[in-house]
């Protein structure tokens, strides 16, 4: 989060720590580490290596960009034009891309929230179901001709 | 067969204007874009923080202008384009 990252980024400009440092008996981000110098492995799955956030692996970047260009490209032709062009192939497959990947991102974000913000930890499960849920519900909608 | 002729077949609407010339529903529209694009200038300037970049003090400053104003002249810039080329 945006305070913890500030603090790391404080210290690193002071010279107290370094990013790739072993830090003693803590990780870089504070936690504490057992008898044989590892993280606990839900501090591992939950906080891997360097980052606070769960590493949002598909970089839905590019393919918001090939998503804007394509829409764009699309501007000004009539229906028949249109369909030609979101029939090909490539085309078809940045788009089935970018919604795939979009909804992963959702998720992804939604389930930082949950976790660094709902404390109960039985409300905390079952939001990380439900969010999971709701990921793939709307995954499965966005495929499915109604 | 009334299914095979109406795939293939551009959607009408029914009444006589569209939803997408109704001018508040463009403002929406635009709004939502404009928040688009600042989601996505942001999620640059996380990535570019990732790599361990743009922590210092002019730096992170000029990231975070460029994400405002970087967002709105993308979105001007979209429009634009669109309104263009349509």
């Amino acid at each position: 989060m945006r305070h913890c990252r500030e603090a790391i980024a404080g210290k690193i400009l002071a010279g107290k720590i370094w990013r790739n440092d072993n830090h003693g008996d803590r990780s870089r981000t504070g936690y504490p580490r057992d008898e044989q110098g590892a993280l606990s492995r839900l501090c591992q799955i939950r906080h891997r290596g360097r980052m606070e956030h769960a590493r949002h692996l598909p970089r839905v970047v590019p393919l918001s960009i090939a998503f804007i260009a394509i829409v764009l490209s699309l501007a000004g032709k009539d229906y028949a034009a249109a369909r030609a062009e979101l029939g090909h192939p490539v085309v078809a497959i940045i788009m089935l891309l970018f919604i795939l990947s979009g909804i992963f991102h959702m998720k992804l974000g939604m389930q930082s929230i949950i976790d660094d913000y709902v404390h109960d930890a039985h409300l905390k499960e079952w939001s990380l179901i439900a969010n999971l849920f709701f990921s793939v519900c709307i995954g499965w909608l966005a495929f499915s001709r109604p | 067969m009334a299914l095979d002729r109406r795939i293939g077949q551009p959607r009408r609407l029914h009444g006589s204007r569209c939803l997408c010339q109704f001018d508040p529903w463009k403002t929406i529209l635009f709004g939502f874009t404009w928040a688009l694009f600042h989601h996505l200038l942001g999620g640059i300037r996380h990535i570019i923080w990732d790599t361990g970049h743009g922590f210092a003090y002019p730096q992170r400053e000029w990231l975070a202008q460029a994400t405002l104003i970087g967002g709105i002249v993308l979105t001007v810039g979209v429009w634009g384009i669109a309104y263009l080329v349509s």
